[in-house]
């Protein structure tokens, strides 16, 4: 292959390139509390091949075009058919994370009579920070007849659960978060195409305005409801509390998840025209927070420790339900983004929060903390999810290895 | 064998070597539009200067005169730096011709390269248009356009009959007959579709929907004017008529398909269209709204398309062996799932499917389109 | 002038490198009575080559790009089989001399009046094609200019001389000498004429890798330098090389040239206890 063509811009030499280096401050550093935070570079290249997998505690980036896809292959060609895709996208995936295109050759510098094998609406953009994560649905697990993990049994119902089948579940799923819409859209629209015949997508999300900080150097963003979400999230840089709450550990039942983290991902519709009405007492009330800084109700500083003791916290505020301290010491990474799908057709905003968290255990973790929730949280008169999904990443890959190799060739 | 045989036997591998590797004749070279002759490339130490940046699709010539102190190389570059065509020793003083073939229109580059070393002296190089004529020049590509003409004049001969009957049943005034052979003589009309579309004045006369734009005294006319008599409004007064004029334009088309010359290009794109024409109306149920026997339709397209696969398969297995397999395999899995919505001669009608049977063929018909996309840009290759 | 020179001596050494050793060796092994046969083979390249050029232009033809690349490509790596053959002809002579059978030498080196012929056809109609293009060329820009013409002429005469030269050279070594230093000299001359056709193939887009260089050193060796030309005429050496070029030079001459320099196994033992010497 002639390195002309490869790249669908020229990368930034070593010098310079703000590669997001996890534990390693970006340039500009974290105040707490600076109003201003640094914009990434937005040709900042994330490495694809790690330890674990990019985009779980790279900080995380603006936007959001997650996709779930069933497998449509079947019979005796199910396994092969998947372990080809897997391969092509593991290429794809590593070349355009570093900014080129999906294929050489590429948008336009093939045979004009051929399709090109680059869809092309990212010609020309940095590769923004994009990163590309990879999970197995238990549902592949079984028609692979792969025994799954205890941690990647299906969610039990929740209470007030409006659950849509054509937004939950799924065989494979790939999230792509960049800091450019298109870059995100690009990179999955390409992988969905090279998967017809192999994969359909089931459905997909597309999200903005991280709701979640995943690392010290990262200012805390706000979800539709105008409220800070994820002060107290697990970090990139507390690496023994991510052993103990996200990663999962050879002992833990599945020896190809070893190094991988579970992915629940809610769709929650937000009903923000009610909760626009409601005053801001009861707002901050049934958070647990004030809304201007952040900080636990009777707290000033956004990352005061949440004190369970005092009476300014309800006894069903969303803070409290869902702390460490009321769930056993349960902890769980978040990497929510916002949504806004366009309008219900009744005459409201099709608006919410699309909740993305990466654990050990989802038994242990997710389950406990969200039947508190369903049960008690008063928030969630406001909110429904309408959208459910388990997925096991995989850890990272090293050289030569493509997605899903520690489980297909276990 | 003594050394005269030999002799013989060489100069006869040297004459093989040559006619097999093929020669282009040059007896009417192609230079610039408007210009006869060869385009003229004056090469020197430090420039490269092209009399016509520009030449027509086909057989283009140049003649390269080296009028600098060194010697020089005049190459021809594709895509990605893919060799059309190069001269090399261009001594001091020397005019040295180089040929070449380009099939395909698009940008080029032309590079000179004195004292041989490095990128060179390069320049874009449009080629406009595209040469048809390529079919000549291989036998297994002829091969699949006879293949396919073969089957469009058959499948013609068979529209004509099933249509024949068709609107012979409405003109008796037998609805149900013309209802049972509407989606039968529609069949023959599906699988040629793409080649029936290359006469743009047919397809709308015998297959344009109630809803086309249409120039101002242009009615609605063809098969979906009498499936809406038959399912909708009862016969008309005009229907018979409007059934004589479906069998005109259908001898009009069996006429002309005599005529049509394919490219095995026009031919792997034709079969694309084919599948992309289920996903946009036989899978959304647009194309049969009043008679709902999209599905036969929908079978006629397929076959269609897997009859121009077939005729291009040879050229497909010697260029990409995997692709062949993958196209098997893709066309196995949708045969099958219709298979499954068969009823009784002829298949179960469009409204009879949940919204969970269209998402499977939308899947199926997605496997398959994916890798009949590749074959056009194979064929081109 | 000069630049034409160059082009006439490197095609003139590709050609008459091969042939010269050809004739030391058949002289050498008293067999002058085949010269005749490499003469004929010679004439029959050039013959040939002129004969399709002739016709081509005639006819107002032109080889396509991909034929001449493939013409070329072909018929070295053809060529390789027969120099690989020599190599081990000259391998059992030196073999057959160490041992003092001079009586067997004949038989061990018998080579059909056949391949003789077609080997000195080939060394020298592999590149007869462009060569005899050029010289067209050359002859049609006489009308204009001479310069060219004469050139390309004394690059050929040049060529002849330096091939004689080393056919002298090879004669004056001793017997055991010629074989092995001729034989060695060979395999990096053979390595070199597939490591070319490689590159013809992979010009005619029927190999890949065109564009994947193992080195480039045209800087140092610039192509058209009477060094560049002398180590392109003798060796084949390129200053740019692809990846395949070099992996295929590589593995030639570390197969062929251990097969050459491995000490012989007798099927015979010797009468004495003594090793054989090795000729090397």
């Amino acid at each position: 292959m002639s390195l002309r063509g490869f790249t669908r811009r020229r990368l930034l030499g070593a010098a310079g390139a703000g590669t997001a280096l996890v534990g390693a401050g970006v340039a500009g550093g974290y105040l707490a509390g600076s109003a201003a935070e640094p914009d990434p570079p937005a040709q900042a290249i994330v490495p694809f091949r790690g330890v674990h997998q990019a985009g779980i505690i790279t900080p995380a980036q603006d936007r959001l075009h997650f996709v779930a896809l069933d497998v449509t292959a079947t019979g005796p060609i199910l396994r092969q058919a998947v372990v080809a895709l897997l391969k092509r996208w593991t290429t794809a995936a590593e070349r355009m994370t570093a900014g080129a295109e999906a294929a050489p050759g590429g948008a336009v510098n093939r045979n004009p009579a051929a399709p090109p094998t680059d869809t092309g609406e990212a010609l020309d953009l940095p590769a923004a920070s994009l990163t590309l994560t990879f999970g197995v649905g238990g549902s592949l697990l079984d028609k692979l007849g792969i025994p799954r993990p205890a941690a990647l049994a299906d969610l039990p119902p929740f209470q007030r659960d409006q659950l849509d089948p054509a937004l939950s579940g799924g065989d494979l799923c790939i999230q792509a978060c960049a800091d450019d819409p298109q870059v995100a859209v690009h990179a999955v629209r390409n992988l969905v195409r090279m998967g017809f015949g192999t994969t359909a997508v089931r459905w997909s999300q597309l999200g903005f305005g991280r709701t979640s900080s995943t690392s010290t150097t990262q200012q805390t963003h706000r979800n539709l409801f105008g409220f800070k979400d994820g002060t107290n999230n697990l970090k990139a840089e507390d690496t023994a509390a991510l052993d103990e709450h996200v990663w999962a550990a050879p002992t833990d039942g599945a020896a190809w998840m070893a190094g991988g983290t579970y992915l629940v991902a809610r769709r929650i519709r937000m009903h923000v025209e009610t909760w626009d009405r409601t005053s801001l007492t009861e707002q901050e009330s049934l958070t647990g927070r004030t809304k201007g800084t952040g900080a636990p109700m009777g707290a000033t500083d956004e990352f005061a420790p949440v004190d369970l003791g005092s009476p300014l916290i309800a006894d069903d505020a969303h803070i409290r339900l869902a702390s460490a301290s009321s769930l056993g010491g349960v902890r769980i990474l978040r990497r929510g983004y916002n949504f806004v799908d366009g309008s219900d057709g009744a005459g409201h905003l099709d608006a919410g929060l699309f909740f993305l968290a990466f654990m050990r255990d989802p038994q242990r973790q997710f389950v406990p903390m969200q039947s508190a929730l369903a049960r008690h949280d008063r928030m969630m008169e406001y909110i429904e999810h309408t959208g459910s999904a388990v997925f096991a990443c995989p850890a990272g890959l090293g050289d030569g290895a493509y997605w899903g190799q520690s489980l297909l060739e276990a | 064998m003594s050394a005269r045989p030999v002799l013989a036997a060489l100069a006869a591998s040297l004459a093989a070597v040559v006619v097999v590797g093929g020669c282009t004749s040059t007896a009417t070279p192609q230079g610039a539009p408007g210009q006869p002759g060869p385009i003229t490339v004056s090469a020197s130490d430090t420039a490269c200067d092209l009399s016509s940046a520009t030449a027509p699709a086909g057989t283009i010539s140049f003649t390269i005169r080296n009028a600098g102190s060194k010697v020089t190389e005049f190459y021809v570059y594709g895509a990605g730096d893919r060799i059309i065509g190069e001269v090399e020793n261009i001594g001091p003083g020397l005019t040295r011709p180089l040929t070449v073939e380009v099939p395909q229109g698009g940008t080029y580059t032309t590079a000179c390269k004195p004292g041989m070393v490095g990128d060179g002296i390069r320049a874009p190089f449009t080629v406009t248009g595209n040469a048809a004529a390529a079919v000549e020049g291989d036998a297994a590509l002829a091969a699949a356009v006879q293949g396919y003409q073969r089957y469009t004049t058959s499948q013609t001969e068979a529209l004509v009959a099933k249509t024949g009957e068709f609107t012979e049943a409405i003109k008796r005034g037998d609805v149900p007959a013309a209802q049972a052979l509407y989606p039968v003589s529609r069949t023959y009309w599906e699988r040629i579709e793409p080649v029936a579309e290359s006469f743009g004045d047919i397809d709308p006369k015998i297959d344009g929907r109630e809803d086309d734009e249409r120039d101002p005294g242009v009615e609605f006319t063809g098969y979906h004017r009498l499936e809406k008599d038959l399912w909708v409004t009862g016969l008309q007064p005009d229907s018979a008529a409007m059934a004589d004029r479906l069998m005109a334009d259908v001898r009009d088309l069996q006429g002309r398909v005599g005529t049509v010359s394919l490219t095995p290009l026009q031919l792997a794109n034709g079969a694309k269209e084919l599948l992309d024409e289920v996903a946009t109306g036989k899978v959304t149920g647009e194309e049969d709204r009043y008679s709902h026997t999209d599905l036969w339709d929908f079978r006629a397209n397929v076959d269609g398309s897997q009859a121009a696969v077939a005729a291009l398969r040879p050229v497909i297995d010697q260029r990409d062996p995997v692709l062949g397999q993958t196209l098997d395999q893709r066309f196995a899995a949708l045969d099958a799932l219709l298979e499954n919505y068969r009823s009784g001669d002829g298949f179960k009608l469009y409204t009879e499917l949940t919204p969970d049977d269209t998402k499977k063929m939308t899947e199926a018909v997605d496997g398959v389109s994916e890798p009949v996309s590749q074959v056009a840009g194979i064929i081109a290759a | 002038m000069l630049g034409n020179a160059l082009i006439g001596l490197r095609e003139g050494l590709e050609a008459s490198l091969v042939v010269s050793i050809l004739v030391a060796f058949l002289v050498q092994t008293d067999r002058r009575r085949e010269l005749p046969r490499v003469w004929l083979g010679v004439g029959a390249a050039i013959a040939v080559s002129i004969g399709v050029v002739l016709v081509l232009t005639l006819t107002e033809q032109a080889l396509t790009f991909e034929a001449q690349e493939a013409f070329g490509g072909g018929l070295s790596i053809i060529a390789v089989g027969f120099v690989t053959w020599m190599i081990f002809w000259m391998r059992k002579a030196a073999r057959s001399i160490s041992s003092e059978l001079r009586g067997g030498l004949e038989k061990a080196i018998a080579m059909g009046p056949v391949a003789v012929v077609v080997m000195a056809a080939l060394a020298v109609g592999r590149e007869g094609l462009e060569t005899a293009i050029f010289f067209f060329a050359a002859v049609q820009a006489a009308g204009s200019t001479t310069g060219p013409l004469i050139g390309f002429l004394i690059g050929i005469a040049v060529s002849v001389v330096i091939a004689y030269l080393i056919y002298r050279g090879a004669l004056s070594l001793n017997m055991g000498r010629f074989f092995s230093v001729t034989g060695v000299l060979l395999v990096f001359v053979a390595a070199g004429i597939l490591a070319y056709g490689v590159h013809d193939l992979q010009e005619a887009g029927i190999l890949p890798g065109l564009y994947t260089l193992a080195f480039d050193v045209s800087d140092a060796v610039p192509a058209d330098s009477w060094y560049g030309t002398l180590l392109k005429g003798v060796f084949n050496f390129s200053p740019q090389t692809t990846v395949l070029e070099a992996v295929v030079w590589v593995a030639y001459v570390a197969v062929v040239l251990t097969l050459f320099l491995r000490p012989v196994r007798r099927a015979v033992p010797p009468r004495s206890d003594a090793p054989a010497a090795s000729a090397v």
